[in-house]
């Protein structure tokens, strides 16, 4: 920012200042310390353990969709909404502070920590054969795990690997190389290691057009929606290294290829598991992939819902500007999933870092934060009630400016009052 | 040999380097690099957005609405507060 005439910046506890034009701006992050708790989630598998051991009461094996879907969208409804934004000039300084980097980096260990402890509970409690429980079957509980145990603490276990996608999410978008490893690290629970190449280079490229698997059409379900953007990411994110490795004129067979070398995370770490837990594990580790995967396509689903960016006359598309993402300012949420519901912003600028993420006051807003909007997904009824409207006045009445499905294109024409050479078009 | 810029992240093309793992060896012009390659950083700019480098004044990253807005209250936070000491000091 020296085009500014920034001398220079420097932080006081939760203060971030600069001097600029001779004027001294100062701004204090009052979520410096909050931003702590994202990593509270990948310990979701040992809060389930100790529920369980303190109580043995069956039920707590699924806290955590409960954790996700009740306890995240009740917090958002009493802590409420966060409008505070970091002046322009400070976002620099903000973003060098390297206190932020570190509480994204926390996550990974206890990612990985909470995922084998989560193993290790899913095999009954031994590791290479050697039972250190012996006497109490596991620690703290005195039987084994039923099948409906086991189904619920992988429902846990995918609660934290969706979420680590958004760790991974938030890392593999820096310029830092060790921060891209990272990414691939938090991505080898869910084995989605395509993600960070597809969503970077392809879904950032294409959001809110037809042509981008992981933008939701309006009218389109969130279960039409999940196929078509699982099998699209992954055909995309394969071309995208096929071209580049055809332009190095080298087979994409390979460990450079991002895409392999991403997957290798998850063979070594699914590998490791099945290992020291017994392979009787690995149908949970499908259903907690499985389950991660749904819950980070979900969040892709209400992102940029009917959103659909204008085709300039030269055929490209206009610039990605905050009219595009679909926004919430509710704290809870936004302090859980490090400002990605800040969507705006980030679709305008992908390489700023979380903190320094600021609200567009003219961004469109969705009504609660999105871990209470994805419950809203499950009835399409529910959710078309919810966002069709909201859609339709973020585009003045205009449906035919929306991203509208294809197959309810006619219905929804009618509908919303386009003319009749709309409707046939 | 040429410097380009990408006008939103600020990833440089040096023509003389070029970018061997994105399929542009060292020495490639920056007109040989395909239209539509899209910027290896943000992956919001392509290659005929690139300016050249001397082109270059500042980043098109928006925020600057927000940014007046709160270097006003941030500038009528520091008067008051200059207010309540100097009246501090007369009291
Ligand atoms: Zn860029």
């Amino acid at each position: 920012m020296s085009y500014l005439g920034v001398k220079r910046a420097e932080e006081i506890n939760m203060t971030v200042s600069a001097v600029v034009d001779g004027q001294k701006i100062e701004w204090t992050d009052k979520k410096r310390y909050l931003w702590i708790m994202g990593a509270v989630i990948p310990l979701i598998p040992m809060m389930i353990w100790g529920l369980v051991a303190a109580t043995e009461w069956h039920v707590w094996w699924y806290f955590g969709p409960f954790f996700v879907f009740v306890l995240i969208p009740l917090f958002d409804l009493v802590a409420g909404l966060d409008p505070n934004n970091p002046p322009d000039e400070l976002i620099e300084a903000l973003e060098e502070d390297r206190y932020y980097r570190w509480v994204t980096f926390a996550f990974i260990p206890l990612q990985i920590a909470g995922f084998l402890w989560g193993c290790f509970l899913l095999g009954n409690g031994t590791i290479f054969g050697w039972d250190p429980f012996a006497t109490s079957v596991l620690p703290g509980i005195a039987e084994n795990l039923t099948w409906y145990d086991k189904v619920g603490l992988a429902t846990g276990m995918g609660m934290v690997a969706g979420i680590g996608i958004n760790t991974a999410h938030e890392l593999g978008h820096k310029k830092e190389e060790l921060e891209r490893w990272f990414a691939r690290v938090a991505l080898a629970q869910t084995a989605y290691g395509h993600f960070y190449i597809e969503h970077n280079r392809g879904h950032h490229v294409r959001v809110a057009t037809p042509e981008d698997p992981a933008s939701s059409r309006m009218g389109e379900t969130v279960w039409e929606f999940m196929p078509r953007t699982v099998v699209g990411s992954l055909r995309s994110a394969w071309e995208l290294e096929k071209k580049r490795f055809a332009r190095l004129k080298k087979s994409p067979y390979s460990l450079k290829n991002d895409l392999i070398n991403a997957w290798m995370f998850t063979v070594l770490l699914w590998g490791f598991a099945m290992a020291a837990f017994g392979p009787e594990i690995f149908p949970y580790l499908i259903i907690q992939a499985i389950l991660g995967i749904w819950l980070l396509e979900s969040v892709n689903y209400l992102e940029h819902y009917g959103m659909k960016r204008a085709k300039l006359e030269s055929g490209r598309y206009e610039r990605v500007n905050p009219s595009h993402s679909w926004n919430s300012n509710n704290i809870g949420t936004n302090v859980l999933l490090y400002h990605l519901q800040r969507h705006s912003d980030h679709h305008a600028n992908p390489t700023r870092r979380y903190q320094a993420l600021r609200d567009f006051k003219e961004a469109p807003v969705l009504p609660t934060g999105y871990a209470g909007m994805i419950v809203a997904t499950w009835v399409p009824q529910i959710w078309r009630k919810v966002m069709d409207d909201r859609v339709l006045s973020h585009y003045d009445g205009d449906v035919t400016q929306a991203n509208v499905h294809p197959r309810l294109k006619q219905k929804y024409y009618a509908r919303y009052g386009a003319t009749p050479e709309e409707v046939t078009v | 040999m040429a410097k380009f810029i990408c006008p939103n992240c600020e990833f440089v093309y040096d023509e003389a380097a070029g970018i061997p793992r994105e399929g542009w060896p060292a020495g490639t012009p920056f007109d040989e690099v395909d239209p539509d390659w899209t910027c290896p950083d943000c992956g919001v700019r392509e290659q005929v957005d690139f300016l050249p480098i001397e082109e270059f004044v500042r980043n098109d990253q928006d925020g600057n609405v927000i940014s007046q807005e709160t270097r006003e209250q941030a500038l009528a936070r520091q008067r008051a507060e200059l207010q309540r000491e100097r009246d501090e000091e007369n009291a």
